[in-house]
């Protein structure tokens, strides 16, 4: 939809049109319309390489995202609907919600990838330590600064500094090899390590095991086109990208084990669960709740809130620019669906409750009969009996 | 000839030996730090959900497992959500191990040592289900190993069993669709990782008959934390106890020799010593090596029994050192260690105790890997005896070795405070007998304090430190090395100083001196307790009566 020869003044919101396709269209990532990124194409690579590549994953993991999405809001007024109509118009936008969207689609992504990587789905997953610790490092480093050159500067000298501990390591690892030595510090500029050293790495200190190699492709996969923008419109989406994908991190939870003498806590090993992806969105709606807006400040190169008074908004919380829609009206212009047929609860007083659901349009009462299996009776193996039994359920909905 | 060579020795060489020691005592803390990774590591596994073949529930030549040729028929959450009895009796969630990575299908390496297995569940927050915390699940466990080159199918059967566990969960925010979150569930201790693959299948059985899991909900995930002790550490390691071995081993010959070319028949202290530097030199045995080639499911409980009896040894010394310097004597006859046997009592129930709990857990685990005392009330009741039976005996064998140090150094501050009584060649030989004491005195406690202190520095912080950007330190390994390393140096130590020296005493002169001291001693009205010569004077008055 965005023709090369649109005069230039469009053409920021031709760019954000396209960024937003990536998530309704993950696949258009990879089409040769333009110059790819590097870390785009790699994951383009790797998909005509491997069955199970990263690609579907990322797929898998958008639409895991608005699925979320779509649970999460499906009391409020905005409901996060998945048409395509209406979600593109969000997307066009840059407000609370298309805040939440982006981030919960980070998030998604990164899940997915990570759940992958622990269910033995992706052979690409990482597994040098080192290697993501510094890269952990780099992406704090990119955060803040959002400044490219300044990053890769950062980036050739912490490898620099990198390289001869990994060199000396690996010289007192295979000291009778010399070919090993050699190979190492070759493969380390490149993310993925040259294949003897996976395992190498594996049999000396095992693998990591966390979100990280998730984050990253996330990451590789969302911004790596945004990254050379510096306009309040990309800051807000990077910002609220890593929102969505530190609140996957955050919601991981500790768990350890002593397996020293005779099961004593002489020795301690500790790892880090995924929780469950609602539990992640659930920590983003808290966020979308308490979203901040902002404005650019005055050289562009990076936003702050309206009001001096108001707390700049931390690493963890989302951030807008725009005001939302009403969401009481259908609107083809903002996307918006209007609330009519929406399913509300009588009992409540809240957001999900009829009178405010329904933008004091009124409602009305159906009564429906559910068919479920009730009482049943499981015989190992394989055997079970059950009844069956007619539920009644009220419904109301918006008029 | 007298003494032993701790008595004999110049300030200066023993400064010298003791800064040798040292800077290997820093060498080995080093090696742990720098050198060594992480002793254990985890990979965490999320279960792939497969639809079960008929028949699987009596017959464990049916495999189940998600990658390589003829893998099982994955299911989604979403296809079991929309059964309306979540496919109960259905599911199996399959666990191969290790995980792909690096675009790499890896093993299991053997310096890898062993695998301990931790269920997690994820369940499904349900209000209508599930309202008591405390459940029991019973999980039918399966595990099954493959090597490289064989056929992705050929899957052999490891241990398998239907165990019951205990599940206790709570919810922190109740809110729909999230999950309870569940207390992690031990599933196997493996002592050896003979293979290069391995397999877990979990069912869990759904029965209304025998009340088998119907009240704990729908389990949406089982998360696998697998910990496996690091090759690099193993390696490292091994490599601390082949070069310990020899070392031990001499100084272990050479003291012996020198005791036997005295006329005299060795005393209890140097029995002890040799007993001491042979508990270290089984606890030194690079057994290791022999996992490479054969599959041994017993290093875990052995490796265990090597720690307990070099722990016990190190213990009974200490007891017998500190009597050995207070007790009376009977003249002539050489104390054996059977006068001992009321103060050992507390080292020998506490570890007979611990070594019982060990044979329950670890031992039956030999038979069944699944297997844990901790799961039946019974069995758990059975191991808090054994520990509390332990940590009775440790607190009293504590108390014991505190009460007998501190009659020794009331024994020494007697000596001292008739000290200028005595002759002058006298006086030094027994201010250099209480200052050397003290000086050990000081080594037992400083090893003792520095073992404790890394111990529970490891369990506060975190388990890197970092100097610079370059230098990181792995404390744990650096602790575990550095306190391994600590002891051989300790017992190397001891083992040189109390070897009997070969130094000769000035000529004659002494040997009246000692003769004439000891009737003194004997009559003065303030050593009123005879006990309290310290064997140190009967080791010097027997070896100047020689």
């Amino acid at each position: 939809m965005c023709n090369k020869n649109i005069v230039k003044s469009t053409q920021k919101l031709c760019v954000m049109a396209e960024g937003s396709n990536i998530l309704l269209d993950p696949m258009q990532a990879c089409k040769k319309t333009r110059k790819i990124p590097n870390k785009i194409l790699d994951i383009c690579k790797q998909d005509s390489r491997n069955k199970t590549s990263i690609l579907k994953k990322i797929t898998k993991g958008i639409s895991l995202g608005f699925r979320e999405c779509e649970n999460q809001f499906r009391h409020r007024k905005w409901n996060c609907t998945s048409q395509r109509r209406s979600m593109k118009k969000i997307l066009l936008r840059d407000t609370r919600e298309t805040a939440f969207v982006n981030a919960i689609t980070a998030a998604g992504i990164s899940y997915t990838i990570a759940k992958a990587c622990s269910m033995g789905e992706l052979v690409e997953c990482s597994c040098d330590k080192n290697l993501v610790r510094h890269n952990v490092l780099l992406n704090n480093n990119q955060m803040t600064t959002f400044d490219n050159t300044k990053t890769n500067i950062i980036n050739i000298n912490k490898n620099k500094t990198k390289k001869p501990r990994r060199n000396g390591n690996n010289k007192k690892r295979a000291r009778n090899s010399n070919k090993k030595q050699r190979k190492a510090p070759l493969a380390l500029p490149t993310e993925v390590p040259g294949v003897p050293v996976v395992g190498e790495n594996w049999e000396w200190s095992g693998c990591d095991d966390n979100v990280n190699f998730g984050n990253r492709k996330s990451k590789d996969f969302l911004d790596a086109r945004l990254r050379r923008r510096s306009d309040i419109k990309t800051l807000v989406k990077i910002h609220n990208n890593n929102a969505g994908r530190l609140a996957v991190k955050k919601s991981m939870r500790l768990d350890c084990k002593c397996h020293g003498l005779s099961g004593s806590c002489t020795m301690k090993t500790c790892w880090m669960k995924l929780p469950s992806f609602t539990e992640v969105a659930h920590r983003l709606r808290d966020r979308f709740d308490g979203a901040s807006k902002v404005i650019s400040n005055n050289d562009g190169t990076n936003f702050m809130t309206e009001g001096l008074s108001i707390k700049p908004p931390t690493r963890q919380d989302l951030v807008y620019t725009d005001e939302s829609p009403d969401f009481c009206r259908p609107n083809r212009l903002t996307g918006s669906l209007g609330v009519q047929n929406r399913e509300c609860n009588i009992t409540s007083s809240g957001e999900d409750g009829c009178e405010i659901l329904c933008c004091n349009n009124g409602y009305q009462r159906s009564v429906t009969f559910v068919k479920s299996n009730c009482k049943c009776r499981f015989i190992w193996c394989c055997d079970v009996v059950c009844n069956t039994c007619l539920e009644k359920r009220e419904i109301y909905t918006c008029r | 000839m007298s003494g032993t060579i701790l008595e004999n020795l110049s300030g200066k060489k023993l400064t010298i030996l003791v800064s040798f020691l040292l800077f290997c005592q820093l060498i080995c803390f080093l090696i742990g730090g720098l050198l060594a990774p992480v002793p254990s590591n985890v990979q965490t596994i999320i279960g792939t959900i497969c639809k079960d073949r008929p028949g699987s529930h009596n017959d464990t030549s049916i495999w189940l497992y998600s990658r390589g040729g003829k893998k099982c028929e994955v299911l989604d959450h979403n296809e079991i959500r929309e059964d309306s009895l979540r496919m109960a009796n259905k599911l199996v969630f399959v666990f191969q191990m290790p995980l792909p990575r690096g675009g790499q299908n890896l093993d299991y390496s053997r310096w890898q040592q062993n695998l301990i297995g931790i269920l997690q569940a994820d369940i499904a927050y349900d209000p209508k289900v599930y309202n008591n915390p405390q459940s029991e699940i019973t999980l039918d466990l399966r595990l099954a190993y493959r090597n490289k080159g064989d056929p992705d199918d050929e899957w052999k059967y490891y241990a398998s069993s239907l165990e019951k566990r205990d599940l206790t969960c709570e919810v922190d925010n109740a809110t729909d669709k999230y999950l309870y979150q569940c207390d992690t569930i031990p599933v196997f201790e493996m002592g050896s990782l003979h293979h290069d693959f391995y397999l877990l299948n979990v069912r869990i059985p759904v029965d209304s008959d025998q009340q088998m899991n119907l009240n704990i909900g729908y389990i949406q995930d089982l998360n696998l934390a697998t910990i496996y002790q690091n090759g690099g550490f193993t390696k490292v390691w091994v490599s601390l106890k082949t070069t310990f071995f020899p070392f031990i081993v001499a100084i272990m010959i050479w003291f012996w020799h020198r005791v036997h070319m005295l006329q005299r028949k060795p005393v209890l202290l140097e029995y002890m010593l040799i007993y001491l530097g042979a508990a270290l030199t089984f606890l030194n045995l690079p057994l290791e090596y022999l996992t490479l080639f054969v599959e041994m499911k017993f290093m875990l409980l052995l490796s265990d029994v090597r720690q307990g009896i070099f722990y016990a040894m190190l213990c009974s010394f200490w007891l017998v050192f500190a009597g050995e310097h207070m007790l009376i004597q009977e003249s002539g006859e050489k104390n054996s260690l059977k006068i001992y046997w009321r103060h050992l009592m507390a080292v020998v129930i506490g570890c007979i105790s611990l070594f019982l709990f060990d044979i329950c857990e670890r031992g039956v685990q030999l038979r069944n890997p699944f297997y844990s005392i901790w799961v039946s009330r019974f069995g758990s009741r059975i191991a808090m005896t054994f520990i509390v039976l332990g940590a009775i005996s440790a607190a009293i064998y504590f108390l014991f070795l505190c009460y007998m140090v501190w009659k020794v150094f009331n024994n020494i501050s007697i000596k001292r405070s008739i000290l200028p009584s005595m002759s002058k060649m006298r006086r030094l030989h027994y201010e250099g007998i209480i200052y050397r004491f003290k000086f050990l005195m000081l080594a037992t406690l400083l090893c003792a304090l520095l073992t404790v202190i890394g111990f529970i520095l490891g369990q506060v912080t975190d388990s890197q430190w970092h100097w610079n950007d370059n230098v990181e330190l792995e404390f744990s390994s650096a602790f575990f090395t550095g306190v391994y390393g600590m002891w051989n140096i300790y017992i190397f130590a001891l083992i040189i100083l109390y070897a009997p020296s070969h130094k000769k005493w000035p000529a004659n002169e002494t040997q009246e001196n000692i003769m004439g001291e000891e009737i003194e001693f004997n009559n003065l009205p303030s050593d009123t307790n005879p006990s309290e010569i310290s064997s140190l004077t009967q080791f010097a008055r027997k070896t100047a009566l020689d």
